[in-house]
């Protein structure tokens, strides 16, 4: 991995920010003249002047541009910043997206006008939530009916969903889950819903019942489970909701209700795949204060006398923020022991007080803790940092209700993918699945996507799904020389004949390329697994001199050291550990196996000095992450350039799975090893795939 | 004589009854009629150091804030009795008509005249409204007249006026008006880049916003001798949409409103020779408002409100010495309000007030001193603390002539006043707080007036500069749990402002026309001294501008008259935080409007044509509620 990629597509967008700082302060202009008055008096005139201009007339409503602060503290982890979504009052239509550069430690306040200078009225009325999919930024206008998507970079928008009274987001395989107040109306009580909205058309595919006035959900085995509020109905005097929906999401029908307390509210899954749900209490009433509570396999499994009102899950450690009146209370639940270690999370310091704490949120890397102070309501807010000790850092002035924050991680991009139109067929042209992740030690293993000692090949394999799948355009390592990927297509891609077939995707620039070699295979055996013959599409590389067919390479595990490697040609050597990523290179899920042995064919390195500087340029064509995504035809692929172990072409009809490994090996001082990353693939020809596949009836991929 | 000079009083009466020291703001009759304003509201805004929160169309809410104090600090009187509203403390002046109002009255500090009901001691500043007494020529004794009205969002209003001299001394009024209109207006939205290149640029049409109301007023007015009695019926029924924000995304809302509000009240007054005089004042009151909210997306809300008040007064006046005088009243107000709102408080309330008051004339310096003693005792149905509270609040008047004659006078005021928590304030479900205590205001003022007249021009001007201080402010706060409010006093606001008017009126000799010029202009520093660890302490407080002003000038020429009318209202901020983001453009309208009388067999008849907002500015008032742009109206009046 180099180091460009660090810096270059983020020095993009904040070049930007820059730019945007200079245009704080508002331009004044001059008057407009007077009007012209039907009245010619000399006193009238006189009188009309002074009255005019004793302050100043009307000017042209301007675009707001962000406010920007400097934080002084840039925080070096796999994210490149935090967003901050202020509600803003009722009415007010003043939801405002901030966004804290954790590289360079600017705060940008109100960013979406000026990213968006051509939505009319903005940002629009209360921000209840914001998340990040694949490479999109999904905020959740309450007031405004609306979710609204954006490119997760740079906050431009994409599109939004209409959503009435909607509430809070999940994700699962493609799909946002949005919960909303609005559904089926009995007499003076409305149900809740859940709607399903498919992330890259955006369109509405269903909506469920689910209970009163619902709020925060999760997916957890493919069931979606939805906290009930009742908040409307208490307003009546019908009492809280006090349930948990399960919905499953194969049939998106709701299977049962789990009762938990009255006026739930927060409710998120954790690494063991259970559950944590806050009620918010029945207000005055000492039987039903605010409460946590951990649910295990549709059970309350324990409950904590602790009035959450926000937690923020790190690991094993779930860090919580208690508030009761005006005095809050921090703290930090061993969710292994489901023991209370710490009331204290943050410390106490005459350098910051906080007015009505309102939300919570932890880098889950450098365990830097943000609180959201939200003031009286009607005025900016304030987030305050606090190092992973607790110790108070700074603290700088938000939007008006500053509620809801998400880290954006470094490396997704701007979607060169657009929303495009499902075809009627119902299949997409993008990836369905990772079947298998196997990336050679790097810098990136373990970041992208983010593994800990508890993943599998499976859940590795599910998270890359998450990245890479549906055109959701996140990023992928696949770290040095050999580390793969396979992924599949919801069906085969056709070779046609003199056309390129499919493209893959990644994240390559000028002179910043990281070829890798891309295998194809089809599922002769029929088993849906790629466990069959693979054959290499041959490039332009594959004829130079230098290109070793035929090379093995054989890393070794030596725990958060240079990972050293043999290979077949007798030498030896290491991926370097650098400053800029502390975490463990080698693949953590696959650490038990001591080494990892990687085949195939050696490009030649394509590095070269310009001076101090690394350039990486690409080989012509023939492999992913090579040539920038701009370049379409670069990035294609034609079937017909399969060849066999031997070097002989070999003639598909179709392929079922594609694989992509980093080909080549070299270590560039500075900027590291370099390593392929993957960002999607596409079929280019979905109509023609569609008709071979109806006439060898094939059935559809699961 | 302009409009604005003091207008005598009919009815011959004890010089003890109207003694005010200190002279008013006004608007009467024929200025009224001038300014082809629809509603009291529109009216209010050419007065000076008044902030009129609009938010806009026939049917939006209009209330008025004097003096940056808060709009709960006015007292709004209706023939000569305070309206309450025990719910909100809220006065919805759009909800008056001008159709029948022959004088609007501002008065700052308080009417200055010491016989006068208790209530009328307690306000910080207060707006009295009277409606139009007959008047018969002799050998008169009915007078009918009729009104209609066309104008733009569909909007079409008739009424009609009996009066009857019934005896010598006693006649009748009645008064009947029927408005609708669509509410429907264009409205534009508009931001620009940097660059000046259109950013977006949206026009939509303002829904919801409909309205139909009726007004039905029933007056009898008698003499007596050295006094005199009225009673008076009042019904007022409307329906409307209320339009609400535009936010994005959301252009229409489906919340609805009715209105059934109705009183009556009596009055009764007389003098007993030069040295004492009494007043009793009695009315009842049943206000009902039933809300609902039919937007799906929403809560579904059907609520009513029904609020009931029942008011007794009586105010006595006596000449102790020649040029001193004293005053003693006591009024006694009850209030309950019943709503059909799931745990509600059902509360009521029980006010009484005395107030002593003298006045001094000697030479040219009138002097006058009050003060107020109030205990209120509050009951609910739920186990809210019972609240009661006792208040004492004086006041100081002063006024001098300090050269011979009456061209130039100097007055100064100082006093204390309070505004009691409201129902709502107290115990809305959640957000209620039945601990808070009154709003306090402290004003002062010192100000001169200047009237010369010349053959037949008059000029005159008036300035004041005052401070006041409002504390224990009663503000919405978070409660601490997500999004939840409470009600605190909480809140301190410095004001500092200068209110100027100046008028003039003289003829145009070579051409037989009159012209009539009235300009004012205010200045107000108004800022929240709260807390100094807020990023708003020392700001300007939401909705008030530095600089407001407005100019109206009439032309009469033979059988026409023409008017035109600018407004000015300045920066404002729309939150407390005077920063880019909640930054509100100045506005500024300019109405025309023409006359012209003439008679269609004997009957005299008016005919009016106006333009308002003439150079068509898309403004708002209150953030996100967008005001109509130009807009048209023609009107037909006659009298039978």
């Amino acid at each position: 991995m180099k180091k460009p990629f660090h810096s270059t597509r983020f020095t993009k967008s904040t070049s930007l920010y820059h730019k945007v700082d200079e245009f704080v302060p508002q331009s004044r202009r001059l008057c407009k003249p007077i009007p012209y008055l039907p009245f010619s008096h000399s006193i009238l005139t006189v009188l009309l002047v002074i009255s005019v201009c004793f302050s100043g007339c009307r000017q042209d409503d301007e675009v707001v541009m962000p406010t920007v602060t400097d934080t002084g503290l840039a925080v070096g982890s796999q994210y490149a910043g935090l967003y901050v979504l202020c509600e803003g009052n009722m009415g007010a239509n003043k939801a405002t997206l901030d966004f804290l550069d954790l590289t360079t430690g600017a705060y940008q306040k109100n960013i979406f006008p000026s990213r968006n200078p051509n939505q009319v009225k903005e940002l629009g009325d209360v921000g209840n939530d914001c998340k990040i999919y694949g490479s999109r930024l999904w905020l959740v206008v309450n007031c405004s009916n609306k979710v609204e998507v954006c490119e997760a970079a740079t906050a431009r928008s994409l599109g939004h969903a209409d959503i009435p009274n909607c509430r809070s987001l999940a994700f699962h395989e493609g799909y946002a889950y949005v919960s909303s107040y609005v559904g089926k109306v009995g007499g003076t009580s409305v149900l809740g819903s859940v709607y399903k909205v498919d992330t890259l058309t955006l369109r509405i595919e269903g909506q469920v019942s689910v209970g009163y006035q619902p709020e925060e959900m999760a997916v957890v085995g493919g069931k979606l489970y939805v906290a009930n509020s009742g908040g409307y109905q208490a307003m009546q005097g019908k009492g809280y909701d006090r349930t948990v929906s399960i919905i499953d999401l194969k049939t998106f029908t709701e299977e049962e209700q789990i009762d938990v307390a009255p006026n739930l509210f927060r409710l998120r899954t954790d690494r063991r795949g259970r559950l944590w749900v806050t009620s918010r209490g029945i207000e005055g009433d000492a039987e039903h204060p605010s409460r946590l509570f951990m649910i295990d396999g549709k059970q309350v499994a324990q409950q904590f006398d602790l009035p959450v009102s926000d937690f923020c899950l790190r690991g094993d450690s779930l860090c919580y923020l208690a508030t009761t009146g005006h005095s809050y209370e921090t703290g930090v639940i061993d969710i292994s022991t489901g023991n209370i270690v710490s009331r204290q999370l943050l410390k106490p310091s005459p350098d910051y007080s906080v007015e009505t704490p309102y939300g919570l949120i932890v880098n889950p890397e450098t365990g830097h803790v943000y609180l959201m102070d939200a003031t009286n309501y009607v005025s900016s807010g304030w987030l305050l940092c606090f190092d992973p000790n607790g110790e108070f850092l700074w603290r700088t002035s938000t939007g008006d209700i500053p509620g809801h924050a998400v880290l954006l991680p470094k490396g997704i991009g701007h979607a060169e993918t657009i929303p495009d139109e499902t075809p009627a067929s119902g299949h997409s042209k993008y990836i369905l699945a990772v079947d298998e992740y196997v990336p050679a030690p790097g810098q990136f293993v373990n970041l992208m996507p983010v593994a800990d000692d508890n993943d599998t090949p499976q859940t590795m394999a599910q998270k890359c799904t998450e990245a890479i799948g549906g055109g959701r355009g996140g990023l992928i390592t696949l770290g040095a020389y050999g580390g793969y990927v396979t992924f599949h297509f919801d069906h085969p891609i056709a070779n046609v004949e003199g056309e390129r077939d499919f493209a893959v995707w990644g994240n390559a620039f000028e002179n910043n390329a990281e070829p890798a070699i891309v295998m194809v295979s089809q599922d002769t055996n029929g088993n849906g697994r790629p466990d069959d013959a693979w054959y290499e599409l041959r490039g332009s590389a594959h004829d130079h001199e230098q290109t070793v067919s035929q090379y093995q390479i054989t890393y070794t595990y030596d725990a958060l050291k240079d990972v050293p490697w043999t290979d077949n040609q007798g030498r030896t050597g290491s991926i370097p550990r650098n400053t800029y990523h502390k975490q463990e290179y080698f693949p953590l899920w696959l650490k038990g196996q001591g080494t990892l042995v990687f085949n195939g064919t050696l490009l030649p390195r394509n590095a070269r000095l310009n001076g101090t500087t690394y350039e990486l340029p690409s080989f012509d064509y023939g492999y992913a992450d090579n040539r920038p995504n701009t370049d379409r035809q670069g990035c294609s692929m034609d079937i017909g350039w399969a060849e066999d172990g031997q070097g002989r072409a070999v003639s598909l009809t179709h392929i079922d799975f594609v694989r992509c490994y980093t080909a080549v090996n070299q270590v560039c001082d500075n900027i590291g090893e370099t390593s392929s990353e993957i960002m999607g693939a596409e079929d280019l020809h979905l109509d023609l795939s569609l008709l071979f596949m109806e006439k060898y009836h094939f059935p559809k991929n699961q | 004589m302009d409009s604005l000079q003091q207008v005598g009083e009919v009815v011959v009466m004890s010089k003890l009854t109207f003694r005010e020291v200190i002279p008013t703001q006004k608007l009467s009759d024929e200025a009224l009629q001038r300014l082809s304003a629809l509603s009291v509201a529109d009216a209010m805004r050419y007065f000076s150091g008044v902030q009129l929160k609009d938010y806009g169309g026939v049917g939006g809410v209009k209330t008025v804030d004097v003096r940056s104090m808060g709009t709960n600090h006015l007292a709004v009187s209706y023939d000569g009795i305070v309206l309450g509203n025990a719910q909100n403390g809220q006065t919805d002046l759009g909800q008056f008509s001008l159709d029948n109002i022959e004088e609007v009255t501002l008065y700052n500090g308080q009417k200055s005249a010491i016989f006068q009901a208790a209530s009328d001691f307690a306000s910080a500043s207060s707006v009295y409204m009277r409606t139009r007494m007959p008047r018969f020529a002799v050998g008169e004794h009915t007078h009918l007249k009729a009104r209609v009205k066309y104008g733009a969002s569909d909007l079409l209003r008739t009424s009609l006026l009996w009066e009857e001299r019934l005896t010598p001394d006693v006649s009748l009024s009645t008064n009947a008006e029927f408005m609708t209109a669509s509410g429907k207006y264009r409205f534009r939205y508009r931001r620009k880049n940097l660059d000046g290149t259109v950013a977006w640029d949206t026009t939509a049409t303002r829904q919801n916003g409909d309205i139909h109301a009726e007004r039905m007023e029933l007056n009898l007015h008698g003499m007596l001798e050295q006094g005199q009695w009225q009673l008076k019926g009042y019904l007022y029924n409307s329906a409307r949409g209320i339009p609400g924000a535009i936010v994005n995304n959301v252009w229409s809302r489906g919340e609805r409103q009715q209105d059934l509000n109705t009183f009556c009240q009596a009055s009764w007054q007389k003098s007993f020779g030069e040295r004492f005089s009494t007043r009793w004042l009695a009315k009842y009151a049943f206000y009902q408002t039933h809300y609902e909210n039919r937007d799906t997306t929403v809560l579904p809300v059907d609520n009513t409100y029904r609020q009931q008040e029942l008011y007794l007064s009586t105010a006595n006046v006596v000449e102790l010495l020649p040029g001193w005088s004293a005053s003693l009243s006591y009024d006694l107000r009850w209030n309950k309000l019943n709503a059909s709102v799931y745990n509600f408080a059902y509360p009521t309330r029980w006010a009484h007030l005395l107030s002593v008051a003298t006045a001094i004339d000697y030479r040219r310096l009138k002097v006058q001193a009050s003060i107020v003693g109030s205990y209120t005792n509050d009951r609910t149905r739920r186990n809210d603390q019972r609240n009661t509270d006792s208040q004492l609040t004086p006041a100081l008047f002063a006024n001098i002539y300090p050269f011979k004659g009456k061209w130039l006078s100097l007055r100064a005021y100082v006093k204390q006043s309070y505004r009691m928590p409201t129902f709502n304030d107290l115990y809305y479900n959640d957000l209620g707080n039945a601990a808070l205590r009154p709003e306090r205001a402290t004003q002062y003022d010192l100000g001169l007036l200047l009237n010369r007249h010349q053959g037949e021009a008059h000029f005159s001007l008036q300035a004041d500069i005052y401070y006041n201080k409002v504390s224990d402010k009663i503000i919405a706060y978070p409660k601490g749990q997500q999004f939840r409010w409470t009600m605190l006093n909480l809140g301190e606001v410095d004001i500092r402002g200068l209110d100027v008017t100046g008028s003039v009126a003289f003829p145009l000799t070579h051409t037989g026309a009159n012209l009539s010029l009235r300009a004012q202009y205010t200045y107000q520093r108004a800022i929240d001294i709260t807390n100094p660890a807020t990023p708003y302490y020392r700001h300007q407080i939401p909705y008030i501008p530095h600089h407001a002003g407005s100019l109206i000038a009439g032309l009469d020429w033979r059988r026409l008259s023409l008017n035109y009318s600018f407004i000015y209202t300045g920066e404002r901020w729309n939150a407390q935080e005077n920063s880019q983001y909640n930054h509100m453009q100045p506005w500024y309208t300019s109405d025309l409007s023409a006359a012209y009388r003439f008679r269609l067999q004997k009957h005299p008849c008016r005919l009016s044509a106006e333009v308002n907002n003439l150079f068509d500015q898309q403004y708002d008032v209150i953030a996100n509620y967008p005001m109509p742009g130009r807009n048209m109206a023609i009107g037909l009046e006659i009298a039978l």
